[in-house]
């Protein structure tokens, strides 16, 4: 009899770690899901803004130019649209399940941005990565 | 008290291990293109192999950490796998730990490094695997998969093939420091068994935390034992395992087997309690 408890006691750590092993399986299979923005399309040339203010002036050759935006762009409201800033993700996001999400990151398909959303690392349009990229 | 049997030749239990480990090869290489990535596989094997079947479970960890998400498949794999085996995965399955063991056999002097140097296994996890890529993201210098040997010998090296083959310079298939870190690697298991897995193995780390509680596990014969220290001698590890049987350095590598008085075990089984506690433990309890 005491061999029995004492059998029933260790049997009971390695049952609840497998029930919980297998719980977390089953639940990050079928029910975890993540919201994965999609790559956004990058801003076309011609769509922008054009620098506003007056065109710089003409230094005399003996003065060193200053490239500030100032003077290439005019008075001081003038805003130097930032070219290079990744783009804000569109508001709709796509549902992955984690299954999903773990492949995505063997193949370096996913990033966090600044603001904590998660986006494609790739365009529809785009070969995913090959390999993660570490 | 019956004596215990002492064999000089490799116990039937290590002979036996070397088999599955190389079957379980065709597991983890995929050599029928199985491609399962989505899935994690609970060893330490580069996803990013170009034969890789599973996901690595500590890559994924440490990019759930850097995208903010809870990794529930990582941690249920290694739930499982350590509840079930615990450290038998370290010793019998996985394949970096294979290509360790085939180095070690190399016949140079192995050095002996404290035991307890094993415990920086989980200063990797917490710092690098969980840590650094929460705060840092993925790009950090010292995310996991940056310094991973694996990495670097299992995806650098046919990287650095396939750039060769293409007509490029091998260092555009791997970055300098992967490079590095293989040479160290490469010297380092030469001159000490299993160096990733006893020092640094976040993995290893997380699963022999479950040698105290997995079902399959180690037992000492308290009516054979009389602690000789045999089997501290055949521990390729540095442990004591007539006292030490549940240590979660142990990697289940079953030298000490060499001793009949050492054997396996389940949790079901009613000689389970036998399992060479520590003395300390035992007059506490």
């Amino acid at each position: 009899m005491a061999e029995r408890g004492a059998t029933r006691r260790r049997m009971i750590l390695p049952a609840v770690l497998i029930l919980a092993g297998a719980v977390g399986l089953v639940y990050g299979f079928a029910f975890h899901e993540v919201a994965v923005h999609p790559k956004p399309e990058p801003p076309k040339a011609e769509d922008a803004a054009p620098p506003t203010g007056v065109p710089p002036e003409v230094l005399p050759p003996d003065e060193e130019p200053i490239f500030s935006p100032d003077v290439l762009f005019g008075g001081g409201s003038a805003e130097v649209p930032d070219l290079t800033a990744a783009p804000e993700p569109p508001a709709e996001p796509n549902i992955f399940r984690e299954s999903r999400v773990v492949k995505e990151v063997t193949i370096g398909g996913l990033e966090r941005l600044p603001s904590g959303s998660i986006m494609l690392t790739y365009g529809p349009n785009e070969a995913p990565p090959k390999t993660c990229p570490t | 008290m019956a004596k215990p049997t002492i064999s000089k030749k490799p116990p039937r239990l290590v002979r036996a291990r070397h088999v599955v480990q190389a079957a379980f090869l065709a597991v983890w290489l995929g050599p029928f293109g199985l491609r399962l990535h989505y899935v994690c596989g609970p060893v330490f094997h580069c996803y990013a192999c170009p034969l890789a079947s599973f996901a690595c479970p500590i890559g994924v960890l440490a990019n759930f950490c850097a995208l903010g998400v809870a990794p529930l498949i990582a941690l249920g794999t290694i739930l499982l796998a350590g509840a079930l085996v615990g450290g038998f995965i370290c010793g019998w399955v996985c394949p970096f730990g294979l290509v360790q063991d085939l180095m070690a056999k190399f016949p140079v002097p192995k050095l002996r490094l404290p035991v307890r140097a094993g415990y920086m296994r989980y200063a990797v996890l917490v710092g690098l695997v969980l840590v650094v890529p929460y705060l840092y993201g993925e790009s950090h210098p010292l995310f996991i998969c940056r310094v991973c040997p694996a990495g670097a010998m299992e995806a650098g090296l046919p990287a650095a093939g396939q750039a060769l083959a293409a007509g490029e310079s091998v260092w555009s298939g791997m970055s300098t420091v992967k490079w590095v870190i293989l040479g160290l690697f490469v010297v380092a298991a030469l001159v000490k068994y299993r160096p990733w897995c006893t020092l640094f193995c976040p993995l290893g780390a997380m699963l022999g935390l479950f040698n105290r509680a997995a079902v399959l596990r180690l037992k000492v014969d308290d009516r054979k034992c009389i602690a000789c220290g045999a089997c501290r001698k055949a521990c390729r590890i540095g442990l004591e395992p007539h006292r030490q049987l549940r240590d979660p350095l142990c990697i289940r590598c079953m030298e000490c087997t060499r001793c009949d008085a050492v054997g396996v075990t389940t949790a079901f089984s009613r000689d389970a309690d036998t399992e060479g506690e520590d003395d300390a433990d035992a007059a506490a309890s």
